[in-house]
């Protein structure tokens, strides 16, 4: 069923017009000759996920069993070890439920929506299609099979995933209750209910994360910041506006927000615990339907934030600086790290009929944090209360003040090497430049 | 013993009892975002299924607010859109239910809010057969409250009023699995310390035992008899409350609540009573609400409620020994045992109406 591919034949897959940018060359790869039909909720990335244990340094990988080959339940959990060995039972374990009732369930209609792992539990989250009735949806954890499973009910809409959050006190599920509702719920790892916090309205969480003691959820512009203890809400902090945001991610201390701008770009930003904005960076990709879209950010061991497409893996440094690009000639999926290694999967073709995992070390990363980074401005004073000045090397085409909320309060004129502030109240603004190397923003403090 | 042997010991009777998560292998669990607590959890030992039952307050299925979702024995959700609805009016609630191969006996509470007086009466649902379950003199108040489906009959308890004053008595009915009434008996508690309602049925041989506590009232099972009552806590002064009865080989273990505390114990014809007082109670910081008791394995049983705030589960040993207190975040509004596994229902949370049930395997 399965077969290894070495190094070469990867590389040698690689297409030519991504000659130019940095190709990821894989220590040990693995193949499959299915993974998805794609026809469900058309998430071409629904079922293929990959996870790092980060206790046991296992690599898990859900990949859909497109031919129902096995049995009706539709995925398969394959486990490598670091150095790339299959430690996959065989068969494979298989992930789903049966189809009790073929009217309610039509085949093939169910898949992963999240996979995490730790401590040698396995936990992914499930959604079925259910007719006209929206999604159904689970979570399961495996630890050397079956070990428990929660039923989430319907989703009428049948527009919510349930996510998946693991921290060495459990698991945090998110999703969409009650037809207008959405919910989170903390279990511990053996699958207890720890509590529930209940939001209600239309509008859905986009993404959630653990960071320190909190659960911290976006939802229309706006962070929500709960006890990671008790779900009790600790308040919320406004981020920008208009821009729905794709995923946060974490450091352990910090939070890192990305979003995908309509033209092509995508901008990324380090907040702290509290909301305080300390970088952002846009970034320009491609158009949007050529598979430029961001939908994953991962934060590496070295605190560097990676921005997934399906083309691409955008890698940035730890200060929001230097950037490079990376491409395997094939569409991914999902990324996972260990402390050494970048774990990849997806598909080999559009087909969706081949699906790859891949290890790549990190080394191949380095130069990202290694690259000479030219600081793109200094302002000075920081806060300022009158003027602020501008120091930057290159050509700054136009410049703008905004507010935190997106919205334009001013546009410099050249020469573009000092700011007046005398006319603004007190607070927390955005510079953003416009120069050869694309748009960027910046913090401005005004205090008095 | 000495004084450092005493507190040793205190201490690790402390920690055996220390509230906890309870002593199970927690299989799987399910949710519903509506029910408010009024969830009833059975299984039909032909299917092996798992029924769960809840009242649909906010309609999202269909005007029959009351549904139950079957769940095959690994937990899979067989039907999550597609559950039987029943109901009996605009007023009512589901009581009790059993289902045996696929056909349900339900005890549900309906109230008329049409007539000149809102009259309660019970409907005991056989499969398709319904009997209607009024006083002997209508628009009075009818409350059913525990049904135990046997082999060949249906056993249902509860209270009816028979007249204006001091009014309230204990009823108790059996019919044949067709809803066919066999004996229909009234039990007036004037002269003893009971309420005037049974709050729990069991059988023990051929007597039909009801709970008007402090009194166990003894019924033949054949014919309705009255028999005797019994007092299975003894305590002055008496525990009145809505007890809950499950019957063991021999024994009716039991379960009370009175005031803050929860009282346990057992009784049989050849021991007596045993319980109540002494170790067999738990005292909370506020009153415990929803009252349920099921047989384990090994003599065991298991008591369910919800105190302050939380659910709890109260593992007991044959002899009414407490053997664990666990602490739930959810409430527990009724239990079921069956095939060594334990099922709970409740609601999730005080703040929405959230239900859940879960399963598991408890540990030796």
């Amino acid at each position: 069923m399965r077969t290894a591919i070495t190094s070469a034949l990867v590389a040698s897959l690689l297409p030519s017009f991504l000659q130019g940018q940095t190709p990821l060359v894989p220590v040990w790869s693995h193949t499959w000759p299915y993974g998805q039909e794609g026809s469900f909720n058309s998430m071409p990335w629904r079922d293929n996920h990959v996870a790092v244990d980060p206790i046991t340094g296992l690599v898990h990988v859900t990949v859909d069993d497109e031919f129902e080959v096995a049995s009706t339940r539709w995925d398969y959990l394959f486990t490598f070890a670091p150095d790339g060995i299959d430690l996959t039972p065989a068969p494979p374990p298989l992930l789903g439920s049966p189809a009790p009732n073929p009217m309610a369930f039509p085949a093939n209609q169910e898949g992963t929506a999240s996979l995490m792992a730790r401590d040698g539990k396995v936990f992914h989250a499930r959604e079925r299609r259910n007719d006209t009735y929206g999604n159904v949806g689970s979570v399961h954890c495996h630890e050397n099979g079956p070990r428990w499973q929660l039923s989430l009910g319907r989703d009428l809409f049948g527009s919510s995933d349930a996510r998946l959050l693991v921290d060495e006190h459990g698991t945090i599920i998110f999703r969409r209750t009650q037809d207008l509702n959405f919910g989170f719920f903390a279990l511990d790892p053996n699958g207890w209910i720890q509590w529930s916090r209940n939001f209600t309205g239309m509008l859905e969480f986009d993404c959630a994360v653990i960071v320190s003691n909190e659960v911290q959820a976006v939802r229309e512009g706006t962070v929500h910041r709960l006890d990671r203890t008790t779900g009790e809400p600790l308040g919320t902090y406004p981020v920008l506006a208009n821009q729905p945001i794709t995923e946060i991610s974490s450091n352990g201390t910090d939070l890192f927000f990305c979003y995908a701008g309509g033209n092509g770009s995508i901008t990324v930003e380090e907040r702290t615990i509290s909301g305080d904005l300390v970088w952002t960076r846009t970034v320009s990709t491609g158009p949007p339907d050529d598979g430029n879209l961001p939908f994953d950010l991962e934060v590496d061991p070295a605190g560097r934030p990676w921005v997934i497409t399906q083309l691409g893996i955008y890698v940035l440094g730890s200060d929001g600086g230097a950037e490079e690009r990376f491409v395997y000639g094939a569409r991914i999926n999902d990324v996972a790290f260990s402390e050494d290694r970048a774990y990849i999967t997806g598909m080999l073709d559009n087909a969706g009929n081949t699906t790859y995992l891949i290890a790549v070390d990190m080394d191949l990363t380095t130069m990202v944090a290694e690259q000479a980074y030219e600081p793109a401005l200094v302002l000075y004073p920081q806060p300022a209360s009158t003027t602020v000045y501008l120091q930057r090397a290159g050509r700054v085409h136009s410049a703008r003040v905004l507010s935190i909320s997106g919205q334009v309060i001013s546009t410099l004129g050249a020469p573009f090497n000092r700011v007046n502030l005398e006319h603004l109240p007190v607070g927390t603004y955005v510079l953003e430049l416009t120069t050869d190397q694309g748009r960027s923003t910046h913090p401005l403090v005004v205090a008095r | 013993m000495s004084r450092l042997s005493i507190l040793v010991l205190v201490g690790l009777i402390s920690h055996a009892l220390k509230a906890q998560t309870p002593p199970i292998d927690l299989e799987w669990t399910a949710l519903r975002w509506f029910g408010n607590g009024t969830g009833v959890i059975t299984h039909d030992p032909v299917t092996n299924e798992h029924l769960w039952a809840l009242q649909d307050d906010i309609n999202t299925l269909n005007a029959n607010d009351e549904v139950k979702l079957p769940f095959l024995p690994d937990g899979s959700d067989v039907a999550p859109a597609y559950p039987d609805r029943f109901n009996v009016g605009s007023l009512d609630h589901l009581v009790d239910l059993t289902v045996i191969d696929s056909v349900p006996y339900a005890l549900m509470a309906h109230q008329n809010i049409g007539g000149v007086v809102q009259d309660q009466y019970w409907h005991l649902f056989a499969g398709a057969a319904e009997l209607i379950i009024q006083s002997p003199e209508e628009d009075l108040l009818d409350v059913g409250l525990d049904m135990q489906v046997e082999a060949d009959a249906i056993y249902v308890c509860g209270s009816s009023m028979v007249g204006t004053a001091n009014n309230d008595r204990g009823r108790s009915i059996k019919t044949d699995l067709q809803g066919n009434v066999l004996w229909d008996v009234l039990w007036d508690p004037v002269g003893t310390d009971a309420l005037g309602r049974f709050s729990s049925v069991a059988l023990l041989g051929d007597t039909v035992v009801m709970a008007a506590f402090p009194l166990l009232v003894l019924f033949d099972r054949n014919t309705g008899t009255f028999i005797d009552t019994e007092d299975p806590a003894a305590l002055t002064p008496p525990l009145q409350g809505d007890a809950r009865l499950v019957a063991g080989s021999d024994r009716i273990h039991w379960a009370c609540i009175q005031g803050n505390t929860l009282h346990f114990g057992y009784w049989s014809f050849t021991e007596g009573a045993t319980g109540g007082g002494g170790a067999f109670f738990q005292t909370y910081a506020t009153p415990p609400a929803g009252l349920d008791v099921v047989l384990g394995e090994n003599g065991e049983w298991w008591i369910g409620t919800t105190a302050e705030g939380q659910g709890r589960l109260l593992r007991v040993g044959t002899d009414a020994d407490l053997l664990s207190t666990s602490t739930l975040y959810a409430s527990i509004t009724d239990l079921d045992f069956v095939n060594g596994k334990l099922s709970i229902t409740g609601k999730l949370d005080a703040t929405n109406p959230t239900s859940y049930v879960l399963v598991g395997t408890p540990q030796p």
